[in-house]
């Protein structure tokens, strides 16, 4: 009888298929590249990638501790200013990462009004990573922590332990799996972001702009780096899954310092996880919006394609992912072998390997088999958004009580009726949430996409390629950037607005939360 | 004899863990049986392969001669409440207990008379429409009781049903959960001894993932086959000794046994009795307690500190001690030390 387990099976052969291979091919291609290279183009390479372990780390670490309690309000405080900030949470990701680019540049940099506070380089890397990797460690933690039966809170806190003390021993290791799945969606996508660290990077260089930057001119260098990027990320990856499996934090008894960390100092942490993503998410990321003018115009009619076209890829790739996402979620969260963690470990593969490498690979990969260039890059953003989608629905899994399962399977359930019934009413939430995840990836991406369009000779023009076709045009003079503002702009709320269509569509939470 | 469920020979391993080993017994139809043992036992593993949540490493589960062993647990006919009763909280109480009924085959109608029936049966009528959040633990409880009932299954395993609840309440469901659950085959599994003796028809007693002991309560408690038994059932005095020419003696009771070397004598508390007559051994009383309903006595005989129940006070310093030799239970005294040989695990 056909069960979760065939049906995670089935999933396991899709994945590896579609998703993994394709994506290591590309590699392999340039591991042949890579064969004659000298000790100073090692030493290069290496040092790009070194660079990107840097900044994906300190981005993912200071990310985690802004998050935690920006997520925590906005997950369990029902007042307006929590569904304003859900809402308007995952609008970064709308804005096309070379837009994105641009647009942190000139609110750090340089461009009207703006701060020049910080010229190109490794900080202004830094900055623009927190804007696109904050909301992934939001949004996945905001739908374990709505998952999770909390109700163990008021019992801790009736030990009468304060609430830094509180965050260690209960709330922290409770979220665990949200954190960790948040960390590596936010590493993975700070480690392979080309599109827009390009774009402020100066004269530095991580490992996907080097890459970028050699692949014409130097593809022995390049394919080291990438083959090294890669290496190192699916090392520190298992790794860390390794390490969760433990103990999260010591259990030892509340210090001087939790003792002396109040409900002022919590209310304190709570501004100042709002005002980062104020200040270092939202306003650098629609800072392009200064450029709005009054009586601004632009091309009304290849707008509208662009925004057709880019909304039906999204659409599509969002329903495959959680077609075939859900039941490998459901085994990577139940299942306890040496297979699943070899799966978990290949799934995460394409997040890492460097868009622009991501899209040249998969751009000749489908070319090969003469598929249509808009399919090829539909399955382009399949690689990239099915682990997301698995890795944040994973963790809202292992966070459902295995118990209830058992429990309607003794009732007479078998597997699927079992997760229909049961996990997936659990977890809707958290469905709706991992959708807006992939949703809005799809909607955005722009390194992958070039690269394939280019890899294909094809001309298409998704939304992000689009404003990245304006913004050089605006750049060289020929068009005012207050098209682009305004292109940006309407991408935006029609973003939004789709946003919110996908979480009604998600449900409304239980009576039971 | 009708047996409705026969465990053979399971095994079962997790990592380093022999959580069960060689297990073996049979449940007769409309028994009541307890699996007592300590935490960690691998009580709650055997039912879990029992309902066929895990699969065991050796061994086979028959209901009603019928091997099961490789059946799914939604085709097997018995009901599991786990002990943290697992009521899904996004279904009322009414859905809950529809869920089995329904994937059982029953249409939606036959479904919902059937749900009502044993929500009426648990005394929840009026509380259809409740979340199990909105209900008391007690009620919870319940809940669980009549979601496994309305499955109506050959047999019904019970993971420590009471432990989420307090000690009265305890006490008050456990005659409740007897009353509704007459008549059905029962397989319970608890630490609670107290609780099994009262309400078994049979005693499983495990110990490190083995049977040490199957019987009728009364007897297992009165005639242990094992100093372990005997100290997990019930408080009782053990003292070393040695038999020879085939008697022991405690105090001045001799009592005769065919066991010659070590021995240790085991006696129940409340068969040691305080008499008023002079010519039996005098103790004194070193420690006095108060337990609900009795007096406990600690009492010092010829260096001997033995235990004693009283119904009376006890006012005086020293009192007078009588052991009837039928009372008096004769091991032989174990290689590994008393201590080991009781040691809860």
């Amino acid at each position: 009888m056909f069960s979760m387990r065939h049906w995670a099976y089935i999933t396991i052969i899709f994945t590896i298929a579609f998703i993994v291979v394709p994506s290591l091919i590309g590699v392999v291609i340039l591991l042949q590249l890579a064969q004659e290279i000298t000790t100073s183009q090692i030493i290069n390479a290496l040092s790009s990638v070194m660079n990107s372990l840097v900044v994906a780390g300190l981005v993912t670490i200071i990310n985690i501790l802004v998050s935690i309690p920006f997520a925590w309000r906005i997950a369990r405080k029902n007042d307006s200013l929590s569904k304003f900030l859900d809402f308007i949470l995952d609008a970064p990701l709308f804005v096309p990462t070379a837009a994105l680019g641009f647009s942190v540049l000139s609110f750090w940099s340089s461009g009207y009004y703006s701060l020049n506070l910080i010229s190109p380089g490794f900080w202004l890397v830094v900055l623009l990573h927190f804007t696109f990797t904050h909301p992934y460690i939001v949004r996945t933690l905001i739908g374990v922590i709505r998952s999770t039966d909390l109700s163990v809170e008021v019992a801790a806190k009736s030990f009468g332990i304060k609430r830094a003390a509180l965050s260690r021993t209960i709330y922290l290791p409770m979220l665990k799996a949200g954190i960790i799945a948040g960390a590596l969606i936010s590493f993975a996508r700070s480690i392979s972001e080309t599109g827009a660290t390009y774009v402020v990077a100066g004269p530095f260089e991580t490992g996907p702009v080097f890459i970028k930057n050699r692949l014409s001119v130097d593809p022995g260098s390049a394919a080291f780096a990438a083959v090294s990027l890669l290496l190192v990320s699916i090392f520190i990856f298992f790794i860390i899954r390794r390490i969760s499996r433990r103990r999260f934090l010591p259990l030892y008894p509340e210090t001087k310092i939790e003792k002396m960390i109040g409900l002022k100092t919590a209310f304190s942490i709570n501004m100042i996880s709002l005002l980062f993503f104020a200040v270092m998410i939202l306003i650098p990321s629609f800072y392009l919006v200064a450029y709005l003018s009054p009586g601004a115009t632009c091309d009304w009619a290849s707008l509208t394609n662009s925004l057709l076209l880019s909304t039906i890829i999204a659409l599509a790739v969002s329903i495959i992912d959680l077609f075939f996402g859900i039941p490998l979620a459901y085994y990577l969260a139940r299942a306890d072998s040496l297979l699943r963690d070899l799966v978990e470990a290949l799934v995460i593969v394409p997040l890492i390997v460097p868009t622009v490498s991501l899209g040249t690979s998969l751009g000749y990969f489908w070319g090969s088999f003469g598929l249509n260039p808009v399919i090829a890059i539909a399955f382009a953003h399949l690689s990239f958004t099915f682990p997301i989608f698995v890795m944040s629905y994973t963790a809202a899994i292992e966070s459902i009580d295995p118990e209830l399962e058992l429990v309607a399977q003794s009732l007479g359930a078998d597997t699927i009726k079992t997760y229909r019934e049961i996990t997936l009413q659990l977890t809707k939430s958290a469905i709706a949430s991992s959708t807006v995840l992939v949703f809005t990836r799809s909607f955005g991406e722009t390194g992958a996409t070039i690269s394939v369009a280019e890899a294909m000779a094809a001309e298409i023009y998704t939304l992000p390629l689009l404003l990245v076709s304006w913004i050089k045009k605006a750049q060289a003079g020929l068009i005012p950037f207050s098209t682009v503002a305004i292109a940006s702009f309407i991408t935006l709320i029609i973003g939004l607005l789709m946003m919110a269509v996908i979480k009604m569509a998600g449900g409304k939470r239980g009576k039971y939360e | 004899m009708n047996k409705i469920l026969e465990v053979k020979n399971i095994s079962k391993r997790f990592g380093n863990i022999q959580a069960l080993r060689n297990v073996s017994f049979d449940v007769e139809k409309g028994e009541f049986v307890f699996i007592v043992a300590h935490t960690n036992a691998g009580k709650s593993t055997l039912l879990k392969i029992i309902a066929g949540i895990l699969e065991p490493d050796e061994g086979e589960i028959y209901i009603e001669g019928e091997n099961i062993t490789k059946t799914p647990p939604w085709e097997r006919p018995v009901g599991y409440m786990p002990q943290t009763y697992a009521l899904f909280p996004h279904m009322t109480v009414l859905e809950n207990v529809m869920f089995g009924p329904i994937h059982r085959g029953l249409d939606r109608e036959e479904a919902i008379e059937k749900a009502q029936k044993y929500i009426e049966l648990v005394g929840l009528k009026g509380w259809e429409k409740a979340y199990p959040h909105e209900l008391s633990g007690g009620m919870q409880q319940r809940v669980a009781l009549a979601r496994v009932l309305a499955v109506e299954p050959k047999i019904i395993l019970l993971d420590e049903p009471l432990s989420a609840l307090d000690a009265l309440l305890r006490v008050k469901l456990r005659g409740e959960i007897k009353k509704i659950l007459k008549g059905k085959t029962v397989l319970w599994v608890t630490h609670d001894q107290e609780g099994a003796m009262s309400l078994a028809d049979k005693l499983i007693v495990m110990r490190s993932g083995r049977i040490v002991a199957v019987g009728n309560a009364m007897e297992l408690y009165y005639k242990p086959p094992s100093l372990y038994v005997a100290h997990f059932l019930g408080e009782i005095n053990f003292i070393e000794s040695v038999a020879h020419g085939g008697f022991v003696q405690i105090l001045d009771t001799k009592v005769s046994t065919d066991k010659i070397g070590p021995v240790v004598i085991g006696i129940r508390p409340e068969d040691i009795k305080i008499v008023k007559n002079n010519s039996s051994p005098l103790g004194r009383v070193k420690e006095l307690r108060f337990v609900s309903g009795f007096w406990r006595l600690l009492v010092d005989v010829e260096g001997i500190d033995l235990v004693v129940y009283s119904l009376k006070r006890i006012r005086s310093k020293e009192v007078s001690l009588r052991i009837r030799p039928e009372d008096v239970l004769v091991f032989d005294y174990p290689p590994e030390g008393i201590r080991r040989a009781v040691h809860l695990e």
